[in-house]
């Protein structure tokens, strides 16, 4: 008997301690923006690492993540750890990155167009923007395609825009409410061709929008290599899925044979690209020279024929930017976003962004 | 189906599985057995453990965990008269009794055979209707899911028979608490610019406020009131029941497991209902129904092949429709999500590996439950042992524990802590909680596909509303919302017509 309260009591204990344990990532002080902590360190990195993911486990930020923090662990030598902190629709993690220590300890992860609608629309009452963020490192480029079923009357993205142009209303599924990437997409695509056919179907994630693809609600769905890039090869399965276009300016590793949206010589839509990305980012206090470090690892992590295949095998498009070419694609995105703000319904105060 | 089977077996047949089963099976057992945690817990506990297992071996110790600790539950219902979990409430009834009467291990043993046979028919209905209904699930659209998650609110008529007012003021509490967060159309709604509420309520910790913590306070509050020393029956008795009575149980196990899978299926309704409406089977079917309640075998039987026959029929709609059947499968699910699993179609082909390895893995799961309860049972009795004033604060750390790792947010604990207080107040007024959570799962589901649906709807220039006519499957989803709304006022009638003719039946306690 008493043994048995013994063991239900360790447990309890074992339990509790396995939390205490994992560092708590939210620091009770934040630091003033600008403010860069102590001399540079000689030998960074000394402990754990922990990557705040502000996306439930298992999702594709989460994935990116895991695969980021493999491979710093790989070349910094030290335990690098993915932290999923939920909550407030990603900004209960965003503001724990943005709350860290310029210590480099602390680091996190963070995706685009989302950070970026995150803070743009004004419900949100979001007072920080890209820029109160150190942001290291774009990781995982993921372009924006749109695909149809194997069976859909529309055998081109021109048929699709055709049908379009001729006043047919066609619902597109996206993995994502307004503001996400996919919803931008379609509302960039009617702004250029002057229409309001193409309705985006705010559906909350991938899943539910290929289901609505697959169930034949949506008349084709916006979505991202990474969602078919396996399947895209195979016919003959039920969710085979024909790709119109990749709206990127580069052929795709994943999906060498699909057609990019240049090449298709719509003249509306040249250069038209659109990306899920998601990046390494950290507080703006972030120790200069450790931010160098990083950036190394990051970039011997680029050049492994490891991480290329890992990433492959998981369906990421690896397109490393750092520093201000990674700030200029942010404030490219920020641009197209406040744009798009009044038909999204965001009463977005431009100037406060310097536009 | 077929096809899949290899890889299942192979799957099913490695290290990890085989443990993940045999770790489910016995720690569900004590976690059963222990009044105060539930599966429900054990599930919220466990989940961010099962992280760095494999997704088949994960989702199959969850998956035995619920079927197991719905059983344990009635090893301290028969021997302390306190149900381990929700669901054993209705074994309490005759269980003790027979306890009292020298036959506690007799009764372990038929409840112990009664779910085996619940859990094994459940499983094998997971196995043969969840595929077909994958298959259909491609066919279901937005206005499909909507209806669907509207059948379930309507559950609510049928949650609260007792009291239709209190019933129906939980269900409206729950789908107000569904409306906090971000809205389909992403505009806030009731976050009184708060961030942390932009996500909405997080299910896990409001469960647990409202199920486990607020258990604790019950059962703390009750310790104050009335210092009764609760007596432990002996154990004693033959184990297994004998031939002739099997013979004599076997049709009313049957009919108790498919009506417990068809409550399983139901949104929402779990273990708990699926034991009173077995033990009102067992009554209405009985020449003596007078004797129920002093300690006969059928008091068992019934209630406990219903509540494991739940546990399959709730992961029907689950892995299918990614609607949980039961709150303990809307725990499951973040179990699912965690190992990047979606409900749905890709389950039963992508996945198929993994999918068929939990199922038969759950089918074999409630045999092996039988087998360590049949070996191990008398000893487990130990567990039930556990004095309250020791549990009360162990529960309460693991609630509070559960709630920050789900999400690693703290404000989940202040949630978990809250949502409390809420149901402890609530269930001292004898509010029911269940319409809490279904309306907290099916309100924020109804409201996302209705927005969907209105995108799809656009195309054709039509409302939401004349959308839904123009889909066959939706009309007929239409008409089991409008039988579902009438039927407790049809049984009601029927009932009463009934009881005039043959004299009044028990009603059940309320739990």
């Amino acid at each position: 008997m008493k043994k048995l309260v013994a063991i239900l009591l360790s447990l309890a204990m074992v339990l509790s301690l396995a939390a205490c344990g994992s560092k708590t990532p939210a620091s009770t002080e934040a630091p003033k923006p600008g403010e860069s902590t102590a001399a540079p360190q000689a030998a960074w990195p000394k402990g754990n690492i922990d990557i705040i993911v502000p996306f439930k486990a298992g999702g594709a930020m989460d994935l990116s993540a895991r695969l980021t923090a493999d491979y710093l662990k790989k070349y910094l030598n030290v335990e690098v750890t993915v932290q999923n902190v939920e909550g407030g629709a990603n900004w209960v993690g965003y503001n724990q990155i943005l709350a860290a220590k310029g210590d480099g300890y602390t680091l996190g992860f963070a995706n685009y167009p989302g950070q970026v609608g995150g803070y743009l629309d004004p419900s949100k009452k979001n007072t920080v923007s890209y820029r109160d963020f150190t942001n290291i490192a774009d990781i995982v480029h993921d372009p924006g395609i749109i695909v149809v079923r194997e069976d859909s009357p529309y055998k081109t993205l021109q048929d699709l825009l055709d049908a379009a142009k001729g006043g047919k209303k066609l619902t597109i599924s996206t993995g994502g409410g307004p503001g996400s990437d996919d919803d931008v997409l379609i509302r960039q695509i009617n702004s250029r061709l002057k229409i309001d056919t193409l309705i985006p179907g705010g559906n909350e994630n991938d899943g539910e929008a290929k289901n609505a693809l697959l169930n034949k609600e949506a008349d084709a769905q916006a979505c991202n290599v990474s969602n078919y890039f396996k399947t895209y090869e195979s016919t003959g399965q039920t969710d085979s899925v024909r790709v119109l276009a990749i709206f990127d300016a580069n052929k795709q590793v994943l999906m060498p044979n699909a057609p990019l949206i240049d090449d298709l010589n719509i003249a509306e839509l040249k250069g038209l690209y659109s990306s899920s990305d998601r990046g390494l980012v950290a507080c703006k206090a972030l120790d200069p020279a450790v931010l160098q470090i990083i950036v190394d690892a990051l970039k011997k992590a680029q050049a492994d024929p490891d991480f290329q295949k890992d990433a492959a095998e998981k369906g990421m498009g690896i397109n490393m930017l750092f520093g201000d070419d990674f700030n200029k694609f942010i404030d490219g995105v920020e641009s197209t976003l406040i744009e798009l703000a009044p038909q999204i319904g965001w009463d977005v105060d431009a100037s406060k962004y310097g536009k | 189906m077929f096809e899949n089977m290899q890889g299942a077996i192979n799957e099913l047949f490695t290290w990890s599985s085989a443990l993940g089963l045999l770790i489910g099976v016995v720690g569900g057992m004590i976690i059963g057995a222990l009044p105060g945690l539930s599966a429900t817990m054990g599930i919220a506990l466990l989940i961010p453990v099962t992280y760095g297992m494999r997704p088949s071996a994960a989702i199959l110790m969850l998956a035995a965990i619920y079927t197991s600790a719905v059983y344990g539950g009635s090893i301290s219902a028969i021997l302390i008269h306190t149900p381990g979990t929700p669901s054993s409430a209705a074994t309490c009834l005759d269980g003790y009794p027979m306890a009292q009467k020298g036959e506690s291990l007799h009764a372990i043993g038929i409840s112990t055979t009664s779910s085996v046979i619940g859990g094994v028919i459940s499983a094998i209905a997971l196995l043969l209707i969840a595929p077909p209904l994958a298959r259909l699930s491609l066919n279901f659209g937005s206005t499909e899911y909507f209806l669907i998650a509207v059948f379930g609110l309507t559950l609510i008529a049928s949650l609260a028979a007792d009291n239709m007012v209190k019933g129906l003021l939980a269900g409206f509490f729950g789908l107000t608490v569904g409306l906090i967060g971000l809205a389909a159309d992403g505009s806030s709604r009731y976050t009184f610019g708060i961030p942390g509420l932009l996500g909405g309520i997080n299910l896990i910790p409001a469960m647990i406020g409202l199920f486990s913590i607020s258990q604790v306070m019950i059962q703390a509050d009750e310790r104050g009131k009335a210092p009764e020393k609760k007596e432990v029956a002996k154990i004693a008795g033959r184990f297994l029941p004998t031939g002739r009575e099997f013979v004599r149980l076997i049709p009313l196990i049957l009919e108790c497991s498919v009506v417990g899978v068809f409550i399983g299926i139901l949104p929402g309704a779990g273990g708990d209902i699926a034991s009173w409406v077995g033990l009102n089977l067992a009554k209405n079917q009985s020449k003596h129904p007078e004797l129920f309640g002093t300690g006969i075998v059928e008091g068992v039987a019934a209630p406990e092949s219903a509540n494991n026959a739940v546990t399959g029929g709730a992961l029907i709609p689950l892995l299918t429709l990614g609607i949980p059947g039961s709150s303990t499968a809307a725990v499951l699910m973040g179990g699912l999500t965690i190992h990047g699993l979606a409900p749905g179609f890709e389950l039963f082909s992508k996945y198929a590996d993994i999918t068929y390895c939990v199922i038969l893995g759950f089918l074999a799961a409630n045999i092996l439950m039988g087998l360590v309860g049949w070996a191990a049972g008398r000893y487990l009795t130990q567990v039930s042992k556990v004095p309250i004033p020791l549990l009360i604060p162990c529960i309460a750390v693991l609630s509070l524990l559960g709630s920050y790792a789900s999400s690693r947010n703290f404000a989940d604990v202040w949630i978990a802590i809250i949502f409390g207080f809420i149901g402890f107040v609530f269930r001292k007024y004898g509010v029911p909680t269940a319409p809490i959570v279904l309306a907290l799962i099916l309100g924020p589901m109804s409201d996302k596909y209705m927005y969907q649906g209105t995108r799809i709807a656009m195309k054709n220039d039509m409302t939401f509303w004349q959308y839904i006519p123009t889909r066959p499957i939706s009309i007929v989803l239409i008409i089991l919302i409008v039988l579902a709304l009438f039927a407790p006022l049809l049984s009601k009638t029927i009932s009463s017509s009934y009881q005039k003719k043959h004299g009044k039946i028990d009603a059940a306690e309320d739990d």
